[in-house]
């Protein structure tokens, strides 16, 4: 496993290059990248619950949902910066997160899955019915974006940008941190065999609850800049079916459980329906499609063929013994 | 007083009555075959679309039915073949992911097809039946025989027929039943045809009273997983009185409290559930500390 | 010293008296010998003792401690750990994975260097554990106990399906760490295996235990000989 210096380092490099790219783009392509590191760094903490805890959770699009309001009202009704409304987001979801957490732990796998659909679901209700709060099914309107810091020369399109990669940036060193951590490890054991972590004196309750508080948090994050970029949110974005349901799809389809398997993953689920102009009823159905290809022919998703075909690259020698050897026979 | 109680219980079992042939599809394929089937939402979905379509088209509701039911259950077959079936042996989180898929994937295609818009198929029976306690639409009438006649007809199966000794020794204990040389395609194919029908059946009657639009099958479906929490998984028992239980409670909620409550309703009851029993009333405790 | 004590120990599963009243002592040091036949209740009192299910009467003292037994966490924390029958490993992990993980709850630095030479796991650390096979996933299923450096392990039939040669391999494993300290409860039908090891065994019997001594006690005992040894021995 890479060390997290290295990693820091590569992923400094990366978003220093990304963000030189971004000034030569146009304000489309702006756009597009925006979303997809919005949808990724979703991805990368979503990961960390899907990924390496084994769990499937689907409430995480009303999560994403509670970070945005938090950060819509917190900019308006309360008059806070963007600055301190994008924390707030991310504490208020994480909060949530672990209620939620609490209840659906109890339970575990497909049972699991089935009460975090009914909390989301439930979340994604409440935006409608609260509507004092939210707007209800009209919307939030007149968010305030993160203001553009006076000594910087730049568009505010382009600061997005930056911040939407720096938040990119930020979670999946979290993440790494994260998984390397004794508590990551807790959580692999969870996946792995929940029994046997027990009787290691694993706290696994502990390390499952982390996880989810973690993605939460991260939701949080994103949900909040989401909304400021935007400078409007509507309930139609957090649905379970929505959302939630691209969430899983960026995962599995980029790697679970490798973290930057899903940054693939969005970048690829992002790309593909601005690319070929799709209307958003085929690429949901791409989505679906692609989800349903890649857990049937390749469950460790795009980062798994990517692996697997570098270990092909990196094993010439021995792959020559092999035909000698059925050539005796 | 007892007037309005009674005639919530008549609407509260004609409703249940939906859920619970909804949830004795889904109990069925996930007790013989151990698939949390997300998609059945979408064989009711397009049970009642596919009823739509040919009633449009001219035909009779029942036939209508019959026809759209019949393709449903070759939906469901395929449904198996592809995303179920190469994913035998495979962790219960990839079949979870693959039913979510199936399920994303009919319910855009119906989109594509249909639009989002609702659209109601014509009511084939109207008219009300009026006694001195209360008042019951013949509609809700043929939905509470339906399911009595489903109940009684996949008894009749599992217990009166070879097919069902095998699908039931499935459910008991798949190796064994491998082992005592019971096909497993037959009992696959078998049981996805059963749950699939009974999906096609709720969803055309559902649909010929209330609207029916691509996403229809999700609060359904949920509704049944509710359900079969409530009964127990793999217990018919318990989806058909789980199914009526939670129509009960639903309109008692929206007759006495909110209608906008009715669905907050259900699901809370499935959180209390879960937190309660998590594994079902029925199902079997595990020792976790 | 006794490090071990059960004070009548028992549980019912609904109606069904699995184990009742068990009242046994392990000295520190000690390799402990439980036999019985399938079904006589071993496994369920390696349960109890590792915290896995709960007792419905009876008790456990621990090192001078009363008050179990404890949840399954407190109980590893306490230096109780066990092994599975049917063996546990992360198998989807390598082995060395599965060596840093079996450490993060151990109090002090696991001694995974040791266990991998002692193990003989060296040439396999980077194999998935579910590639092994099936003597070597055993031993990587005891090397995780041992990660946790235990007072007292839990060996529940720990060679069962092993060869002759590995069954011999095994039992000098087990009689090394219990020259370092660990104290063993070991749990087995193999009646030649367990009898070979032992310092002291106790036979199980229908959920009660039928007898408590040492090995040559236990050969001679008639009760013993006519439920359980006398059959077994005869094939072993």
């Amino acid at each position: 496993m890479a060390r997290i210096p290295h990693i820091a380092l590569i992923s400094a490099v990366a978003f220093a290059a990304a963000v030189a790219v971004a000034t030569q783009m146009n304000d489309y392509l702006l756009y597009v990248v925006i979303l997809w590191a919005i949808f990724a760094s979703l991805a990368v903490s979503f990961d960390v619950l899907l990924g390496y805890t084994g769990y499937l959770s689907l409430a995480h699009g009303a999560l994403f949902g509670l970070g945005a309001y938090t950060g819509a009202i917190m900019t308006t009704r309360a008059g806070a910066g963007f600055w301190l409304a994008l924390p707030v987001a991310g504490l208020v979801t994480a909060g949530v997160a672990m209620v939620v957490a609490l209840i659906a732990f109890r339970t575990r796998g497909l049972y699991f899955a089935v009460l975090t659909l009914g909390i989301g679901l439930i979340g994604h209700q409440m935006f409608l019915v609260a509507s004092g709060l939210t707007g209800g099914v009209l919307g939030f309107a007149g968010i305030p974006g993160p203001g553009v810091p006076s000594w910087l020369p730049i568009d505010q399109n382009l600061w997005n940008t930056c911040l939407a990669l720096a938040l990119l940036l930020v979670t999946f060193l979290a993440a790494q941190v994260f998984v390397r951590s004794r508590l990551g490890a807790a959580c692999i054991a969870v996946r792995e065999d929940m029994t046997l972590a027990q009787a290691l004196g694993i706290g696994i309750s502990r390390a499952r609850l982390s996880a989810f508080i973690f993605s939460g948090f991260f939701t949080g994050l994103a949900g909040a800049l989401f909304a400021a970029i935007n400078n409007f949110v509507a309930p139609e974005s957090f649905t379970v079916l929505g959302t939630g349901f691209q969430l899983v799809a960026l995962v599995v389809v980029g790697g679970m459980g490798t973290l930057w398997g899903p940054i693939l993953g969005a970048a690829l689920l992002t790309a593909l329906p601005e690319a070929l102009r799709m209307a958003s009823g085929y690429s949901m159905l791409a989505y679906g499609v692609l989800l349903l290809v890649f857990i049937l022919f390749a469950p460790k998703g795009f980062a798994g063929l990517i692996q697997r075909g570098a270990a092909v690259l990196r094993r010439p020698a021995t792959r020559k013994l092999s035909p000698t050897k059925e050539g005796v026979r | 007083m007892l007037d309005l109680f009674l005639q919530q219980t008549v609407n509260g079992l004609a409703l249940g009555s939906t859920y619970a042939l909804v949830a004795l599809g889904l109990t069925l394929i996930f007790g013989v075959l151990l698939i949390p089937n997300f998609a059945h939402g979408e064989f009711y979905m397009v049970g009642a679309f596919l009823t739509y379509a040919l009633v449009m088209a001219g035909l009779n509701f029942w036939l209508a039915m019959a026809l759209g039911a019949l393709a449903v259950i070759a939906l469901g077959c395929l449904i198996d073949l592809v995303a179920f079936r190469p994913l035998r042996g495979a962790p219960p989180l990839s079949l979870m992911i693959s039913a979510l898929a199936a399920s994303i994937i009919l319910q855009q295609t119906a989109t594509l097809i249909w639009t989002s818009e609702a659209r109601t198929i014509p009511t084939p029976v109207t008219g009300v039946l009026r006694t001195p306690f209360f008042i019951v639409t013949w509609m809700q009438v043929v939905v509470m025989a339906s399911l009595i006649l489903s109940v009684a007809a996949i008894w009749a199966i599992l217990n009166r027929t070879r097919l069902g000794l095998a699908i039931r020794a499935t459910a008991q204990n798949h190796d064994a039943a491998l082992l005592m040389g019971i096909s497993m395609v037959q009992v696959r194919l078998a049981t996805f045809a059963i749950g699939a029908a009974l999906g096609a059946i709720a969803g055309a009657l559902l649909g010929a009273t209330f609207p029916i639009y691509p996403t229809m099958g999700v609060n359904p479906v949920l509704k049944a997983f509710v359900v079969l929490v409530l009964g127990g998984i793999g217990s018919l028992r318990g989806a058909v009185l789980g199914g009526l239980f939670l129509g009960l409670v639903e309109v008692m909620v929206a007759g006495y409290l909110s209608t906008e409550l009715q669905d907050i309703g259900a699901f809370t009851l499935l959180v209390l559930v879960l937190l309660i029993r998590p594994q079902g009333f029925f199902g079997t405790a595990q020792v976790e500390r | 010293m006794s490090l071990l004590s059960l004070h009548n120990l028992g549980v019912r599963f609904g109606g069904l008296r699995a184990v009742s009243d068990v009242s046994l002592t392990v000295e520190q040091g000690q390799i402990f010998g439980l036999l019985g036949p399938n079904g006589a209740g071993k496994t369920t009192l390696v349960n109890m003792i590792s915290g896995l299910i709960a007792p419905t009467e009876g008790s456990i003292t621990f090192a001078d401690e009363a008050g179990g037994p404890w949840p399954i966490d407190q109980a590893v924390r306490r230096g109780i750990v066990r092994t599975f029958q049917q063996t546990r490993a992360f198998l989807g992990l390598t082995v060395r994975e599965n060596l840093r993980i079996a450490g993060i709850a151990a109090a002090s630095a696991p001694p995974t260097d040791e266990l991998i030479a002692a193990f003989h796991l060296e040439p396999v650390l980077d194999r998935p554990a579910g590639d092994l096979n099936y003597a070597t996933l055993r031993h990587l299923g005891i090397a995780l106990a041992l990660s946790l450096r235990p007072r007292l392990l839990l060996l529940d039939e720990p060679a069962v399906g092993l060869t002759g040669a590995e069954v011999d391999r095994l039992a000098q494993l087990i009689r090394d760490w219990n020259g370092r300290g660990v104290t063993v409860l070991l749990i087995e039908h193999n009646v030649r295996f367990l009898m070979a090891l032992s310092h002291r065994v106790a036979v199980l019997d229908r959920g009660r235990l039928l007898f408590q001594g040492t090995p040559a006690e236990c050969r001679a005992n008639p009760q013993v000989i006519d439920v359980y040894l006398g059959r077994s021995a005869e094939h072993a």
